[in-house]
């Protein structure tokens, strides 16, 4: 509790002065309602009074009335400026901390979490710290000064009579609290039938060929009915609820007024009373509506922002992979990769896996070579690179870049010399352009991006699109096909200069002839100094320094094409198949 | 000109609602019981108004001690009927509302399981759920809350004013003075919100695209370094939002204090004019408290009338959402529920096929013939693209309107109910699909026709058994949705079970290209050859065994037959089919 409060005192206090504006001109605006009364019961008490001698009097205090109204339409509305804003901007700076945080998380993370549920935390969660902030403040100071500030001028006129008003406030406040931690519960109850109901409706839509295909419509309505009508009965226990509980509290005021012109009445009658304090009386009254009404739902707010917060928290207080480890200082970093890359006796498990991927890898890397990796589907190739440019960590001693143990180097620090292109090809739903320069605003360098599609095997392609590289590729790059999308996420891994550029299997994607382009482009012109080329196409493999044959997380062997056509079973076969394969293709 | 366009959205307006009106009609009683509540609760609300003035004059001021008592009984009386009858107003419409979207999901969730398969291709399924379930939700709620609650907050304030008028029309004019004020004000402030929250919406959804974009391909960000440039453009989406929330914040802030404030700009109207009635024509005090006193519970509804008008808007765009399922056409509107009775089959014969997938894109199939007749097996070869799946998609009627002639036994194809070629062909699928029930149920899918040992026996025809038998509950182990806690090649055993449950005499195998561990491989390759031994095929083949033991080889390219003949024939020719052949054994050797 105390630490939710904390973390909710570090976002308010960077915005103290609109908070202290907002609650000065929230004093204000009670301050004027309670008033007003006062002045309705010295017009009425005026006018029973009669004419003669009161008429200016009267006059004044009309006009008085009016100047205050118009008074409390400002100040109310500056209030409710004041406090609102802020709010706002802590959202922003919270989904943007939110996400640097998130950005800082390794693949563990993502594993364990889907994104869908980790967009509704940053926005459900975020969103729940909003209310707090914005219209949970204004509730508070709103029903702390109304419900002090109110009671005590109705006290001042009778203590008594108010004592009797406070029975059924009393009394209301608790049924109708009562009844929305129960339409509170069947709200969660509801939500839950609701994903039941989705997630049955996405399941048989997507089996739709299925059903189809045998027939079984049936079976899919039946099942779909029962969370259908178990959601319907749910959403009718929230009506109910909703039609007769929660209304006594709008109809508060009304019955404080039948209480009000019963008790009042009598002292009227007595004598205590006059009719214009009776008036004023029931103006109180009803504003004690509003803040009882404020009071249970600010209850809500709070708790649902609370679980919010501690659900924020959670993400907020985990360590991101780079947080124990320090910056380089620049000259170390400008010659990270001056001697390249050792692997000594490499060993790795998965986070969730029980079995070691990789078993005593060594071997090294110098500036200028290219380094070939080949093996069976689940040997560990992709294991392997990713160990490389630092996205899996191995641990201490395993690796090092020079004389640095890879271990203690952040991955930015890695990945300004180490350029990835991965199996999965992800495109921003931005253009060409800015997904090759992975920027948004700034302008892209024409002639590097130039060069880098013409390497990459991509420029003839982009001259048939209208806007060339200014063309927006569809969600998550629909509109492209995934050679063309391979080739994207090439030029963009030849654009981002580094030292060290890692393949992984790029050129299963695309054919033959545009094979052999890339492999000229790349490994035989130099696009980049040094290369790691994961590829079971003897073609790409014979043109390295040397290749690694991984079988089952181990090396099986090492050398470049001859000695591997000696020693490599694996190698010799693949290079047999392709080989038969290429004389059959020239013969026809 | 623009007349005539709204009339036409008007009337598009007035149909749909006529069409969702028709699904109260079973559940009247409770519509009607609410629509009976309005008028005793907006009884029992007016007489709380006169008992004020009558206790006001005729017993607080005469001094009725008595009469105050039982007057304040009634007073009590009134209000309990105005909340309870309010409350059966509001519940019986929730249930009358409740129950028609009842109907109306079941209905359009069945209709749309008959949509053809195309429907899919363009619509992703998301789309078709939130219609079944959020826009359908807004429908309900929006409807009880918005048509309902204006009808009945327009009844209650017109009886509030008419008695207002009765007991003092003067004064009620004059209260009725500020009213047009509040009315272009809240018009002139309601626009500048509206346009406020649509940049507002919009800024949102984009800040809500780009995070989920950004945490999807979160791995090449961060292989890229790019974190502080993605955090940038987030950042600056976020900004947009918060700018165009707090330009609306500042109108919001008015329009409520305006609305608030207002009341007591009212009541001083209302005491200076009072003054003048009482003091110069003798009127009552009681009549002037009862309006100063009242003069809140007029406003509420002006408070709400901008809320409840969007609410109708957002259910009016719902329903037009919904609207999509209902002009649908279903794959097959004449097929009955009966199941009906597979076609004895003889022969199946494709004679010059041509078949695009729209008007706009070029032809997938041209000029395709071949003949199958009962117990043959044939294999259709090619790389993707090549028109293998279409042949098969044609076949099981998922998609119609092709050229030339495709025939079974005799009869075009295009003349056999959808229903009877299902139950002639099974098919299996290349993306297997897994339901979140047992073993038992995902082989029979509840077909009444297949019973627990039929069920048993095509899992042992198909070697599922080994992998079934060593499972947890064994026939009663539940798969997971998409079948998360089985293997490829485990999906794969108890689809083909699925399909020779169901004793189709032609089986259509779309084999797929994962890879499977080498256990199950072998199972798998068993599983087809008594497959193959057994009934007619026609398989889309990436298995070398599976084409090797084929009667005919079909080699196609670019929806074209290149190549025909069996395994022998075809590796002699030397043609496309020897090199194809070298890629299937690279890729099974690597795999």
């Amino acid at each position: 509790m105390l630490s939710k409060l904390k973390f909710l005192l570090k976002y308010t206090h960077q915005y103290r002065w609109w908070y202290t504006g907002g609650i000065l001109f929230l004093v204000l605006t009670v301050w004027t309602s309670i008033t007003i009364p006062g002045f309705i019961q010295k017009t009425i008490d005026l006018i029973a009074a009669g004419r003669a001698g009161n008429e200016s009097e009267f006059h004044k205090n009309v006009l008085i009335i009016v100047g205050l109204a118009v008074g409390l339409i400002l100040v109310r509305t500056l209030s409710r400026i004041l406090i609102f804003f802020p709010a706002r901007l802590i959202e922003r700076q919270l989904k943007g901390e939110m996400f640097q945080k998130l950005a800082s998380f390794g693949k563990d993370y993502y594993d364990k979490n889907s994104t869908g549920n980790i967009i509704s935390r940053v926005n459900n969660d975020i969103n729940g710290v909003r209310m707090i902030t914005g219209f949970g403040i204004l509730q508070i100071g709103n029903i702390l000064l109304s419900l002090s500030l109110t009671p005590y001028k109705m006290w001042k006129l009778s203590p008594m009579l108010t004592l009797y008003c406070v029975i059924p406030m009393v009394v209301v406040f608790f049924i109708v609290r009562y009844g929305m931690k129960v339409m509170v519960k069947n709200t969660h109850a509801r939500m839950d039938t609701l994903q039941k109901l989705s997630g049955k409706i996405i399941s048989f839509l997507s089996g739709n060929s299925v059903i189809k295909s045998y027939n079984i419509y049936e079976h899919a309505e039946n099942k779909v009915e029962t969370d259908n009508i178990s959601y319907y009965e749910a959403s009718l226990k929230i009506a109910w609820i909703r039609s007769f509980v929660i209304p006594l509290l709008g109809n508060l005021g009304q019955i404080l007024k039948i209480i009000i012109f019963f008790v009042g009445g009598m002292y009227v009658i007595n004598g205590k009373f006059t009719i214009g304090e009776l008036t004023e009386y029931i103006a109180y009254a009803a504003l004690l509506a509003h803040p009882i009404m404020g009071l249970g739902w600010v209850l809500t707010i709070f708790q649902q922002g609370m679980v919010g917060i501690s659900s924020i928290q959670t993400i907020m207080d985990r360590k991101g992979t780079d947080d124990d480890r320090k910056s380089l200082p620049a000259n170390q970093k400008e010659e990270l990769f001056k001697e390249g890359i050792r692997v000594e006796n490499l060993n790795y498990t998965y986070h969730n896996g029980d079995k070691p991927v990789l078993k005593d890898i060594s071997f090294s890397i110098k500036p200028g070579q290219i380094v070939g990796i080949t093996g069976k589907v689940g040997s560990g190739k992709t294991t392997l690179i990713q160990c490389l440019n630092g996205y899996l960590r191995p641990g201490a001693g395993q690796i090092f870049y020079g004389e640095i143990d890879a271990d203690s180097i952040r991955s930015e620090d890695i990945r300004s010399v180490v350029n990835t292109v991965s199996q999965e090809v992800f495109l921003f739903s931005d253009s060409i352009e800015n997904n090759i320069g992975l920027t948004s605003d700034e302008t892209i360098d024409e002639k590097r991006f130039d060069d880098v599609i013409y390497k990459s095997a991509f420029a003839d392609e982009l001259l048939r699109f209208p806007k060339r590289g200014k063309t927006m590729v569809g969600e998550k790059g629909i509109m492209l096909s995934g050679g063309q999308k391979q080739r994207i996420s090439l030029a963009r891994a030849l654009y981002t200069q580094g030292e060290l550029l890692i393949l992984d299997d790029v050129f299963s994607a695309v054919d033959t002839d545009t094979e052999r382009f890339l492999i000229k482009q790349i490994v035989e012109n130099y696009a980049v100094k040094s290369m790691v080329v994961i590829s079971n196409r003897v073609s790409v493999l014979e043109k390295t320094d040397f290749t690694i044959v991984l079988e089952d997380g181990k090396m099986a062997a090492k050398g470049n094409h001859q000695e591997l056509l000696k020693y490599s079973d694996f190698y010799r076969d693949i290079a047999k198949l392709q080989q038969e394969g290429e004389t059959k293709k020239e013969k026809q | 000109m623009s007349r005539g366009k709204n009339n036409i959205i008007k009337n598009v307006d007035w149909q749909l609602f006529r069409k969702f009106a028709g699904y109260f009609k079973p559940h009247k009683k409770w519509f009607f019981l609410s629509l009976a509540s309005i008028p005793v609760t907006t009884g029992a609300g007016i007489l709380f108004l006169w008992l004020i003035e009558d206790i006001v004059d005729n017993y607080i001021v005469p001094g009725n001690v008595d009469g105050l008592i039982r007057q304040s009984l009634f007073l009590a009386a009134a209000l309990v009927l105005n909340i309870l009858f309010d409350g059966v107003y509001s519940y019986s419409f929730s249930k009358a509302g409740g129950l028609a979207v009842v109907d109306l999901r079941r209905r359009l969730f069945g209709k749309s399981l008959r949509f053809p398969l195309s429907y899919f291709d363009k619509k992703p399924i998301g789309v078709t759920l939130s219609r079944l379930t959020s826009d359908m939700e807004s429908i309900s709620d929006s409807f009880a809350a918005g048509v309902l609650g204006l009808l009945a907050d327009s009844i209650k304030t017109l009886a509030l004013v008419g008695y207002l008028f009765y007991i003092n029309w003067r004064l009620t004019l004059v209260l009725l003075l500020v009213v047009p004020v509040i009315i272009l004000v809240i018009n002139f402030l309601r626009k500048k919100i509206r346009k406020a929250y649509n940049t507002s919406r919009t800024s949102l959804a984009k800040s809500a695209a780009y995070l989920q974009e950004a945490l999807t391909g979160m791995k090449t960000v961060q292989l890229f370094a790019a974190e502080e440039k993605v955090l940038n453009k987030y950042d600056d989406l976020n900004k947009q939002f918060c700018d165009a929330q707090n330009k609306s914040n500042v109108y919001d802030s008015f329009l409520y204090s305006i609305v608030e404030g207002i009341t007591s700009v009212a009541t001083a109207l209302v005491i200076w004019y009072g003054a003048v009635q009482i003091w110069d024509y003798g009127y009552t005090l009681g009549i002037l408290i009862v309006f100063v006193t009242t003069l809140e519970r007029l406003f509420v509804p002006v408070k709400q009338f901008a809320q409840q008008i969007s609410t109708i808007q957002r259910a009016m765009s719902a329903l037009e959402h919904i609207s999509e399922l209902f002009e649908q056409q279903v794959e097959d509107p004449k097929a009955e529920d009966t199941v009906p009775e597979a076609i004895a089959l003889q022969e199946i014969e494709f004679k010059n096929v041509f078949f695009r997938y729209s008007e706009d894109t070029p032809d997938v199939l041209k000029d395709v013939s071949f003949k199958l007749e009962k117990g043959d097996r044939l294999a259709l070869v090619g790389t993707t693209g090549s028109g293998k799946s279409t042949i098969i998609r044609l076949l099981a009627k998922t998609y119609t309107g092709y050229r030339g002639s495709i025939k079974i036994n005799g009869i075009e194809l295009s003349e056999i109910p959808i229903g009877q070629i299902r139950e002639t062909i099974s098919i299996m699928q290349q993306d297997i699909y897994m339901f979140n029930d047992t073993v038992e149920f995902n082989i029979s899918l509840g077909r009444k026709s297949i019973s627990r040992s039929d069920v048993k026996q095509s899992a042992s025809f198909v070697y599922a058994n080994y992998f079934i038998d060593q499972l947890p509950g064994n026939y009663q182990f539940v798969i997971q949705d998409n079948g998360d806690n089985l293997s490829k090649g485990q999906a794969q055993l108890i689809s083909f079970a699925r399909a020779i449950a169901g004793n189709s005499e032609l089986i259509i195998l779309d084999e797929a290209t994962s890879a499977v561990d080498s256990i199950t491989e072998q199972y798998i390759q068993k599983a087809i050859a008594n497959i193959f031994s057994k009934k007619t095929v026609i398989a889309v083949a990436h298995r070398l065994s599976t084409i090797k033991n084929s009667d005919m080889i079909l080699v196609l390219e670019d929806g074209q037959i290149i190549e025909r003949g069996n395994h022998e024939q075809l590796l002699e020719h030397g043609g496309k089919y020897a090199r194809l052949l070298h890629q299937f054994e690279e890729e099974e050797q690597q795999a």
